[in-house]
């Protein structure tokens, strides 16, 4: 059962990728990259990463994707339902990125990951992940809320009309 | 599902999905949507090596700093794109050279 | 003690039959059911109780004919809409068309898979339960712009972008007074919550008056928080006064314009499961969930004895002074008062957490979402905003850091 759910995930996130590097529309990718998030966030649990499955949702579907629709819908005069969208290079995009696959699946695979046998199961991350938060990454948590202001601030004086 | 090579497959698929739209795509928004799907794809590397490899929580700070960042790089360059879209009427990147010799 | 719904239900000997996985599974579709079942006839009586509340704030009688008082009204009603045409305008995007609604409905329903209705009864109990409703309700506002932008209307987009932004904005002074109380708690588990809230003590911390170990009377800060969620959760289920997206003034019906039959029923049964949730939110995180507001049964009898007192007084003063006597509140708290004295059974009943005490709170925070409807009149877009950025989140900020400071201040904790 659970493994039945869990190739339905990885095949929904394979297909609504696909989707949004295929799709010529471009309002329909985004929907569909709903479904790739959706989807990680649901491998997230098959992996016990609980607090990361949610994070993932809150920050991805609810936060950067709406940004995306936002985005789409200020930057296109919008005459009707589709916004169609074209690529460029497609053929020598697909030979580069499957020569990509390629490489990386045969770098990959072979390999024998020590430790593999026995995959570990947390109950319960957040404690784990707070308390590594201020202690070990404490620094990193600073720079990053660091960073996150900066963003805010760079993006509403670039935002602005008059620059 | 208990095997770590099923999570590398799909991380790789999906990591060359978003390759091939930030490569072949011609909207600024769409080469970002690429950028996101090959941020997922590192995390969920990070996530499935920190389940069967290493056996800690690192794997997890590392992805909720990626998830972090693609927030703030998300906000950042849809300013970006607004703006290209205020100066040119359109955001397709190819067009947009005016900087090149 | 049953740690879930999915557990109690394989703990019958007819699931035992049958294999392992299949049993999972079925237990798993029991539970989902359940809960779907909860939010469809929790919409039907919600939308009555509804129209009965309006039609008494406006003192008329509201829905009378079909079935005693009117109360099978809305099960007409939900037929008749079952029955309408699905229309699909030919020019909106199909596909987005066609499940649009259907993100938005299971979004609103697949969030109190987290919310425990009484101590032994919930789906599922999650140590990230807080954060897994919060996350799991912001996808509703993808699901709204899909309604919006498939059905190619303006007033439908200018809805749909309205909502977007209204939630977006609400979502983040929510987060962080609903972080507020997870600092004092220290825990993200929903039943982790209201178990922190049971027995009795002072009014914040130091003034000397027994009442419930409830956050919002924890100190002075939740008591603010209690307040500013209560605000922000009202603009994140689109209610009134905060109704912009949907303003019929305006918009004609914001979002939902284009949608007919089935679907148009699906927005209304996602509302209704919306607003509920956030009754069961206000509810479990700031009114102690399904702890009784009595720690003994002694305390359940003086508290309703206090309760007739002061029932007596409004009947007596208030009442008496519109020329609109009507002793039904006054009838009840006596008998209840009454029954307590008699029966200490009764009593220690009252005196117990339950069930019973979940839908009390949850039905007067839902009273009160209902009683803001008829009491506000609606903001305008600019407004919102200002009320949002400018005023609940410095204040919620505030507040974050108010209560850190209380919690070192009453000792719970030390630096």
């Amino acid at each position: 059962m659970a493994d039945f759910i869990f190739w339905i995930i990885w095949a929904l996130i394979v297909a609504s990728a696909a989707l949004v590097a295929f799709g010529n529309n471009l309002i329909h990718s985004v929907f569909a990259l709903m479904g790739t998030f959706l989807g990680v966030a649901g491998i997230y649990i098959f992996l016990n990463a609980d607090f990361l499955a949610v994070t993932q949702i809150v920050v991805y579907v609810g936060g950067i994707l709406v940004l995306l629709v936002f985005g789409i819908m200020l930057t296109n005069k919008i005459s009707s339902a589709q916004i169609s969208q074209s690529s460029v290079q497609k053929w020598l995009g697909l030979i580069v990125v499957l020569g990509v696959l390629t490489i990386i699946l045969t770098a990959v695979l072979p390999h024998d990951w020590v430790g593999s046998i026995t995959p570990m199961a947390f109950n319960e991350t957040v404690a784990g992940i707070g308390k590594l938060l201020f202690t070990e990454y404490l620094i990193l948590f600073e720079i990053a809320s660091v960073l996150l202001l900066g963003a805010l601030i760079g993006a509403a004086t670039l935002a602005r009309k008059e620059l | 599902m208990d095997q770590l090579n099923s999570y590398l497959i799909l991380s790789a698929i999906l990591f060359s999905l978003g390759l091939y739209t930030v490569v072949t795509r011609r909207n600024a928004v769409a080469i970002l949507m690429g950028v996101e799907l090959i941020l997922n794809a590192a995390n969920i590397n990070f996530v499935a090596f920190s389940k069967f490899v290493t056996h800690s929580l690192d794997g997890h700070l590392i992805s909720v700093f990626i998830i972090m960042l693609a927030a703030a790089e998300a906000a950042v360059a849809l300013a970006i794109v607004l703006n290209l879209y205020n100066d040119r009427r359109h955001i397709n990147v190819d067009e947009a050279n005016a900087l090149k010799q | 003690m049953i740690q879930s719904l999915a557990n109690w239900i394989l703990s019958f000997d007819i699931l035992a039959g049958l294999g392992n996985p299949i049993a999972w599974g079925l237990s798993l579709f029991i539970v989902s059911a359940l809960i779907f079942v909860f939010v469809a006839v929790n919409a039907i009586v919600l939308v009555y109780i509804e129209r009965k509340v309006s039609a008494f704030m406006q003192v008329r009688l509201g829905p009378m004919r079909v079935g005693k008082f009117g109360s099978l009204q809305t099960v007409a009603d939900a037929l008749k809409l079952l029955q309408k045409e699905d229309i699909i305008p030919r020019s909106a995007d199909k596909i987005l068309f066609l499940i649009g609604p259907w993100v938005i409905l299971v979004a609103s329903v697949v969030t109190f898979a987290a919310i425990p209705f009484s101590d032994t009864l919930l789906a599922a109990d999650m140590s990230i339960g807080l954060f897994y409703v919060v996350s799991i309700s912001s996808i509703v506002v993808l699901g709204i712009v899909m309604a919006g932008w498939a059905s190619n209307n303006k007033w439908s987009l200018y809805g749909a972008m309205r909502s977007a932004a209204q939630i977006i904005s609400y979502e983040i002074p929510v987060g962080i007074t609903l972080i507020a109380v997870v600092a004092v708690v220290g825990s993200l588990n929903l039943q982790t919550i209201v178990q922190a809230q049971g027995g009795t003590g002072n009014l914040f911390y130091w003034i000397p008056l027994p009442l419930p170990n409830w956050f919002i009377f924890h100190s002075p800060f939740l008591f603010l928080a209690a307040f500013i969620y209560l605000i922000g959760a009202t603009a994140e289920i689109n209610r009134t006064p905060f109704d912009i997206p949907e303003s019929e003034s305006e918009l004609v019906a914001g979002f939902m314009t284009e949608f007919s039959g089935l679907r148009w029923a699906l927005f209304f049964l996602s509302e209704y499961a919306n607003a509920t949730l956030v009754a069961f939110l206000v509810a479990i995180i700031f009114l102690g969930g399904w702890q009784s507001p009595f720690s003994n049964y002694a305390g359940a009898q003086i508290g309703f004895s206090i309760l007739t007192l002061l029932a007596v007084m409004w009947t007596l003063f208030v009442k008496a002074k519109t020329q609109r006597l009507s002793f039904y509140p006054l009838g009840l708290s006596l008998m209840i008062t009454i029954a307590a004295w008699l029966f200490p059974g009764f009593a220690i009943w009252l005196a117990s957490p339950g069930l019973f005490w979940m839908l009390i709170k949850v039905g007067s925070v839902i009273f009160l979402l209902m009683w803001f409807r008829w009491t506000f009149p609606r903001l305008r877009v600019d407004q919102l905003m200002y009320v949002s950025w400018k005023v609940i989140l410095p204040i919620s900020l505030f507040n974050l850091m108010g209560v850190a400071v209380w919690m070192w201040l009453t000792g719970e904790i030390h630096f």
